[in-house]
């Protein structure tokens, strides 16, 4: 009996009509790939993808006072902020350098700002053509931040 | 057995001094008792009431550890939950002033109100009032005062007082209106050594030259010894990013105005980062190879058509041990001459190594009496000033002064000499300690001196001969002494005992032909017989051409004696290796840029014969080589053998080759008695009455002036209100 069964299902290729069948249903539903470059999901809230540079309240300059929290909280040691004295006596942030290559993406920095000034958005696309590239500075914190910021207001309701 | 207390601390039972407190006697168990207000340094104070305690028996609740003194069988608690609610609401009380500005405070980190804070887990304070705020001074050099952050511990104002004599800060106005300010608010006129802000346990004293440059978790700390004076005091270099940022003192040390602030000078814009030559006489950056050949062949022509003998080589008082060996090597091995000295002999004091071996400085207080026969000890030995002030403010010793002008000194001691030379007053003090006779002011002090069991004398820098056998006599009528002589240059103990010297060979063996056969059994070399010409000698040889060409190694004779730049530009051929494009080395055919002991390992000698570590916080700037590698490899090149991979190696060398340096430990000092010339009654300092003579300093006051180097620091130039030339 098990062999004449085995025997028929041989004759009448039924696995290879089980599998079709499969193959066929599948082709008439819609795909659940993403298609990544062309199609992008929404991002998650809370999800920790490149760093920004918040501007203070002016508006002038950025949020940054220095205070080295997120340097020292830093696994990766990813970050260096260096700081001198301003004009007025006050504490200029002089250069405030994070290196991505180094980046874990942990959030740590910005859980210990004081000031909330580092962040993060949710874009995780961080390919880029040149090391120089992945090294951001204070500037281009600043820059991403406004670049983020201005899309997420622009954006808004649409 | 009576000297003793039992007192209880926690349950441990410790035996103190009757005079300890209780804070002294919790260290002594072992037990942590939080302070804000008390150091080591100072006298017990009792202001912030942070180091409470409980006593069982006493009618008392609480009770400042820090000034109470304990008692027989006293039995202390240290941690209760009472007393931490107590220490809970002073801290409380404290931050109700203190600005909570911790992320741009330069203090945060190594703050002890940050640190108890968090320790007793403050949370919201109960206090809505606005905190006072005080307008900063910003308008003193060098130092910062944030007076809004004071807490009024009082610290600054007593080591101010009570280390250094000075006075300068107190407190003005009073309740909570009170601040810790200068007179009239002006801006500060000190010493500017920073020890005030070194104690601040908080931040609201802040040096201008750290200000934001770094937080102090970030700093990497390597430990290393001032170069600017003979006393040798431990520091640390503190880099940031591989950059020296701040420098502090070691444990319990003291550092004066130029050994905290005065190590900029490594950053200055002159310093030297290629070699250069001379070319149709501009001097020219050059590779190292070309500046090397360039000495090699101009030295092995003179060598040849004059003899080794005219040439010199002029050894540094600022370099390592180890460089001022291979110096005087090379010199001896290579070149083939003992014409090696230092130009720093000038300024020895008479008897160094001789008849007068420094003591060690931390003991100037267990003598019954000081006498000082040099004024502005403060000025040129600033630790051992402290430790002259520490011996009458804490010890209650008492202090003899000799001093024609007037400063700190003045106002502590027992009995002031006013002379205009230590030899008038010697004069007077002599027959004062013979016969009892003389000025009410002598006979005072003869007679101090008399009772003293022991007194610790401090030598003058520079004495004249009459002086010098003066004090040799008053030495033989006093009891126990011990004596400190003034000693301004750094490595200048290091550099004689490495035999940077004519008719020495290194630890002081006489040059002769027994000690002539061992150094050139050791060294493989052929050494030359005769002893050479003396620093003065030499410069006095290039006048009559007998010196053609010198090899002079972080000295600046012409910086500091324009005199000197004439005879300087009679040589034919004269190398220059420093750290600066001095004004010698602007004269010089080939100039070798050295790094400076900033970045460089090796030991140094202090004026007390201690060896000690200096450690390398920078990488060389520039091409810039350690001096003792530019030897060496001048030395191979002229066919010399020297191969040596660290400081370590010649160190090493060393120790075989000076039986003072033999088994000395790191930190250790060598014993005086072990030195050939002990107990000789000689001089190995040199005299001029032109060379020298008119020495240029930079500033106004001796304490912010050393020439060279301390010339190039900014903030150590921003305290000069004037220049001189002396």
């Amino acid at each position: 009996m098990n062999k004449l069964t085995k025997a028929l299902r041989m004759v009448f290729m039924i696995e290879i009509v089980e599998g079709m069948t499969l193959t066929l249903k599948t082709m008439l539903k819609p795909a659940v790939t993403r298609q990544y470059p062309t199609f992008k999901r929404k991002s998650f809230a809370g999800s920790r993808g490149l760093h920004y540079m918040d501007r203070d309240d002016s508006g002038m300059k950025e949020r940054c006072i220095g205070c080295g929290l997120c340097e020292a909280v830093c696994p990766a040691k990813a970050i260096t902020v260096v700081t001198e004295k301003g004009p007025n006596q006050e504490k200029v942030v002089s250069a405030y350098e994070l290196d991505l290559l180094r980046c874990v993406f942990c959030g740590f920095c910005v859980d210990a700002c004081p000031v909330n000034a580092i962040k993060m958005t949710p874009n995780f696309e961080l390919a880029c053509y040149s090391r120089r590239d992945v090294f951001l500075t204070k500037d281009r914190l600043v820059a991403e931040g406004d670049k983020y910021l201005g899309k997420k207001k622009g954006g808004a309701g649409k | 057995m009576e000297n003793t207390v039992t007192v209880t601390i926690d349950g441990i039972t410790v035996k103190v001094k009757p005079t300890a407190t209780i804070l002294e006697a919790a260290k002594a168990a072992g037990v942590r008792i939080p302070v804000l207000c008390a150091d080591d340094k100072l006298h017990p104070y009792g202001s912030c009431r942070i180091c409470i305690v409980e006593i069982e028996k006493s009618p008392r609740k609480f009770t400042p550890s820090c000034t109470t003194p304990v008692t027989d069988n006293m039995s202390v608690k240290t941690m209760t939950p009472d007393l931490a609610e107590a220490r809970k609401r002073i801290l409380e009380l404290l931050l109700n002033n203190h600005p909570l500005d911790c992320p741009i405070c330069d203090k945060a980190g190594s703050c002890q109100l940050q640190d108890l804070v968090h320790e007793y887990g403050l949370g919201p304070s109960k206090f809505t009032e606005k905190k006072r705020t005080v307008a900063p001074s910003y308008h003193s050099n060098v130092i910062d005062r944030e007076v809004s952050r004071c807490v009024l511990c009082g610290k600054c104002v007593r080591v101010c007082r009570e280390q250094n004599a000075v006075g300068e800060l107190a407190f003005t106005r009073r309740g909570d209106k009170s601040k810790v300010s200068t007179d009239f608010d002006q801006p500060l006129d000190c010493e500017f050594c920073g020890e005030c802000v070194e104690i601040c346990p908080v931040g609201a004293l802040t040096t201008k030259q750290f200000k934001f440059k770094g937080r102090t978790w970030n700093l990497e700390r390597i430990q290393s010894v001032c170069n600017y004076c003979g006393c040798g005091c431990r520091t640390s270099f503190e880099t940031r990013l591989g950059r020296i940022v701040r420098v502090r003192s070691g444990a319990r040390n003291y550092l004066c105005s130029k050994g905290r602030f005065g190590w900029d000078a490594v950053h200055h814009q002159d310093r030297l980062t290629t070699p250069l030559v001379r070319v149709s006489g501009e001097l020219v950056p050059a590779t190292w190879d070309e500046a090397l050949a360039m000495v090699v062949t101009n030295l092995n022509v003179i060598k040849n058509k004059k003899g080794a003998d005219s040439i010199g080589g002029l050894g540094s008082v600022r370099t390592t041990n180890e460089e001022s060996y291979l110096f005087q090597k090379f010199m001896r091995t290579v070149v083939g001459t003992n014409n090696v000295d230092l130009l720093a002999r000038l300024k020895v004091p008479k008897g160094l190594n001789t008849v007068f071996f420094s003591g060690e400085l931390s003991k100037i207080s267990d003598h019954d009496a000081v006498l000082v026969l040099d004024g502005d000890v403060g000025e040129l030995n600033p630790l051992m000033g402290i430790e002259i002030v520490r011996a009458v403010n804490r010890n209650y010793k008492k202090l003899v002064l000799v001093n024609s002008g007037f400063n700190k000194f003045n106002r502590l001691a027992s009995v002031v000499l006013d002379y205009l030379a230590p030899e008038a007053a010697l004069a007077d003090l002599l027959p004062a300690m013979k016969s009892g006779k003389g000025g009410d002011r002598v006979v005072a002090a003869a007679a101090i001196l008399k009772e003293a069991a022991s007194v610790a004398v401090i030598i003058p820098g520079r004495t004249t001969d009459k002086e010098f056998s003066q004090i040799k006599e008053l030495l033989s009528l006093l009891k126990g002494v011990t004596t400190y002589p003034i000693v301004r240059r750094s490595n200048l103990q290091g550099a004689m005992d490495m035999g940077v010297l004519p008719d020495y060979y290194p630890g002081y063996q006489k040059v002769g032909s027994d000690t002539m056969n061992r150094f050139a059994g050791s060294w493989d070399a052929i050494l030359p017989e005769a002893p050479g010409l003396n620093a003065l000698e030499m410069l006095a040889g290039i006048k009559t051409g007998k010196v053609s060409a010198l090899y002079i190694m972080g000295d600046d004779p012409a910086g500091s004696d324009r005199g000197l730049k004439d005879i300087l530009n009679k040589l034919e051929f004269l190398v220059v290796q420093d750290i600066f494009l001095t004004e010698t080395a602007k004269l010089a055919d080939v100039v070798l840029p050295a790094c400076s002991w900033a970045e460089k390992y090796g030991t140094v000698t202090s004026l007390e014969r201690r060896l000690q570590q200096v450690s390398r916080a920078e990488e060389p700037l520039g091409e810039s080589k350690p001096d003792w590698d530019i030897i060496q490899t001048l030395a191979r090149k002229m066919g010399g053998p020297m191969h040596y991979g660290t400081p370590a190696d010649i160190l090493n060398e060393i120790r075989s080759m000076v039986p003072l340096y033999a088994d000395l430990a790191m930190g250790g000092i060598w014993a005086r008695e072990r030195s050939p010339l002990a107990g000789a009654d000689m001089d190995l300092s040199l005299w001029s009455d032109t060379v020298m003579k008119n020495e240029v300093i930079t500033a106004d006051r001796l304490l912010f002036s050393s020439g060279t180097m301390i010339g190039r620091s900014r903030e150590i130039s921003t305290l000069c209100r004037t220049k001189a030339e002396v």
